[in-house]
């Protein structure tokens, strides 16, 4: 449907909805449905993409996957590979406890504590999963690459832009698929939301803000003081991005996705507040990323309190995005334009405000009568990124997030974790997003 | 010392106490171990969308749908301590199924392991975990702090639910009065325990006897589960409060497992746990 039959469509429904002998109690039965199945027309104008289902049926069954780095994240990739029916043929780990739990997570995988000897063994293994932490990518990537497997990778690419540089070059001049880890990309609610960043109901980008807020000591538990030194790499100032690689890097992508912009300055300070347990990485920090046409990006992130989770925030002249990961809504400004299928929208308060949930499969929902249950992902971001991925390696399908997108976030990371060690500016050029 | 770490998951409160000489390993250890609720909490919350159950119940009897093995592990769980119990622990009796005596329960879902997949053979069955996921979570959590070598916790989700590892430092055992016992004591050490009472949910109680469909009444007694594993404990312990004690399926407890009854007050579910964790003889 395009868009102008879409509103088409919504304003004879408001002109309805606005006479009162149709609406509220006094409503007919067959006005009801009548009601419903005209808004669950109008509603298609903001389901542009796939429904939820369609994008879990066409990933591949069985396809056989590896997965290198087996802590928290390797583990959840795990999981969400499970949950889409791919085959984990092998895993490996260097670290022995985190294998031997991982084994209970993929009793029938074959375990590895050398990546080295997964890719010369694992010759029926398609794509590798690569969630070590950052600063081992860039060997594994070629390595994988350079034994025929499609990669991919977890963001950021690396924890120095010789190293990013070097896994885009590899990426590029290699037949097999990369996909870099950016979760925002592959989410249907921010797809939903992104495809609003481009019409009136948005208009013009005004200013952005977003935070990424848990208690944690970003500590893994180690028994001897070596396994917690290598185990404890984000707290090592020469391994880590910090917050704002660590986290910041997927967060600033998505605002790179929705705006087609990257930050041209970045200023930056943060300290440790909260974890005075020696460590020299920031528990928490402030930046201010300033993009080609002045507007900034506002972001916060800390290890210290969880008050707001994650989220990202652009405000428009005409509306406002809050998009959380799992759940988005828009604020509308008050002399905005109706759209029309806004009548129908489940809706939620904030205190003085009133956002209108964004819902992905929102047509399908709304013709079963069911649009409050669309509220919120049916999974986690990760599981989305996945499924892409997957469906790229088995019918050759676009990637969603390459190589090059995977830098040029990697580069703004590093760039923002510098302000913050530095406690000033850091300049962004053109020259420095381009691959080589 | 003793460190605490707490996380509000499956609809109450998980919580634990753990102690040692190194504060920066017990906080990392402790902070993994409710990691591990948190995952169940999202992948078996029957009420949200968002939920592993929520997929399975929406595909019905029409595909099998892939699970994680954490997942998998459970529901085989479920299916042999359904038989254990001789059908009286049934979390496929969810709430839709109510009063519906025509309903197969766990027998209508189909697990494969091999192809790690649950089907519903009857679309209209509902898997509700409310009596084996707390114990479930706080044995997965035990195990995370095991692994990192962590020799003195306490962990309970909702305070029905306990896992005891080692004893306090000073302590011989984990000192735990149950609220719904005159003030009783039990004392764990590298041991489980699990209390269940029909209190709770409105005027019928909250739990479903699979048997019938109907709810067990609320002013019934409550029913406490000792022994080795807190999965067991807590499937258990739903299990005898629907059955009820001189019913005879106490004698297919496993071996190390105890079960008593509890006195049923307005809360019989409460243990209380933490501001006794001192008090151990």
């Amino acid at each position: 449907m395009t868009r102008a039959s879409c509103r088409s469509s919504a304003s004879s429904i408001v002109l309805g909805s606005g006479n009162p002998g149709c609406h509220g109690r006094g409503m007919m039965e067959t006005d009801r449905r009548e009601f419903l199945k005209q808004g669950a027309g109008a509603l298609a104008g903001i389901s542009l993409l796939p429904g939820l289902d369609a994008l879990g049926s066409v990933v591949p069954e069985g396809l056989p996957v590896a997965i290198i780095g087996m802590g928290r994240q390797g583990r959840a990739i795990a999981a969400e590979l499970q949950k889409l029916g791919a085959t984990i043929a092998a895993i490996c780990d260097s670290d022995a406890p985190r294998l031997t739990s991982a084994k209970r997570r993929v009793p029938d995988a074959t375990s590895y504590s050398d990546a080295s000897q997964l890719l010369a063994k694992e010759a029926s293994v398609v794509a590798v999963f690569i969630a070590t932490p950052t600063h081992l990518h860039r060997e594994l990537v070629e390595a994988a690459l350079a034994a025929g497997k499609h990669v991919y990778c977890e963001a950021p690419l690396a924890h120095t832009l010789e190293d990013a540089r070097a896994i885009a070059a590899a990426a590029r001049s290699s037949s097999q698929l990369f996909q870099a880890g950016l979760l925002g990309r592959s989410n249907p609610v921010y797809s939903l939301a992104r495809s609003f960043y481009r019409t009136e109901a948005f208009l013009k980008l005004v200013s952005m803000r977003a935070q990424c807020a848990r208690k944690t000591s970003w500590r893994q538990a180690a028994s001897t003081a070596e396994r917690q030194a290598r185990l404890d790499w984000r707290l090592d100032a020469s391994t880590s991005l910090g917050l704002p690689g660590e986290w910041g890097t997927h967060q600033f992508d998505v605002i790179h996705w929705f705006t087609g912009q990257y930050p041209v300055r970045i200023s930056g300070k943060g300290g440790v507040f909260v974890w005075e347990d020696g460590r020299k990485v920031a528990d928490t920090v402030n930046l201010v990323l300033e993009f080609p046409r002045g507007q900034c990006l506002e972001y916060q992130a800390t290890l210290g309190n969880s008050y707001g989770g994650r989220y990202e925030v652009l405000h428009g002249v005409n509306s406002a995005f809050k998009l959380a990961w799992s759940h988005g809504w828009m604020f509308k400004e008050a002399d905005a334009a109706t759209q029309g299928w806004e009548v129908y929208a489940n809706r939620q308060r904030f205190f003085n405000d009133e956002g209108i949930t964004l819902i992905a499969d929102a047509t399908k929902l709304a013709s079963q009568n069911k649009l409050k249950d669309g509220v919120g992902l049916p999974n986690d971001s990760l599981h989305y990124g996945i499924a892409d991925f997957l469906r790229s390696c088995g019918d050759g399908d676009r990637i969603i997030c390459g190589a090059s997108e995977g830098l040029r976030a990697t580069v703004v990371g590093i760039a923002a974790q510098r302000a913050v060690v530095e406690g000033g500016v850091v300049e962004i050029s053109p020259d420095d997003l381009k691959e080589a | 010392m003793l460190y605490r770490g707490a996380l509000p998951a499956m609809g109450t409160h998980f919580e634990i106490v753990a102690g040692g000489d190194d504060p920066i390993l017990i906080q990392a250890a402790v902070e993994e171990a409710l990691e591990e609720v948190s995952i169940g909490h999202h992948l078996w919350n029957a009420f949200s969308r968002q939920s592993l159950l929520a997929r399975i119940h929406e595909a019905g009897a029409t595909r099998a749908v892939p699970v994680d093995a954490i997942t998998l592990e459970l529901l085989c769980h479920c299916v042999r301590l359904h038989q254990q119990t001789g059908g009286h622990f049934d979390p496929a009796i969810g709430t839709d199924l109510v009063r519906d005596a025509s309903c197969r329960g766990m027998e209508a879902v189909e697990i494969d392991r091999g192809a790690a997949t649950v089907r519903l053979l009857d679309p209209r069955c509902r898997i509700d975990l409310g009596g084996i996921a707390k114990g479930y979570a706080c044995d997965l959590a035990a195990q995370v702090l095991r692994d990192a070598g962590i020799e003195c916790a306490l962990i309970h989700g909702g305070t029905s639910s306990v896992v005891a590892i080692g004893a306090p430092p000073g302590r011989e055992d984990w000192a735990i009065e149950i609220v719904g016992g005159s003030g009783r004591h039990v004392f764990l050490r590298d041991e489980s325990l699990a209390v269940s009472a029909p209190s709770g949910g409105g005027g019928d109680g909250h739990i479903v006897d699979p048997s019938d469909g109907h709810r067990v009444p609320a002013e019934g007694p409550g029913v406490m589960v000792r022994g080795p594993c807190a999965t067991d404990c807590d499937a258990w312990a739903t299990a005898l409060t629907v059955a009820g004690f001189q019913s005879g399926i106490e004698q297919n407890l496993p071996e190390r497992y105890e079960a008593s009854p509890v006195e049923a007050t307005d809360d019989a579910r409460l243990l209380s746990l933490v501001s006794k964790q001192h008090s151990s003889r």
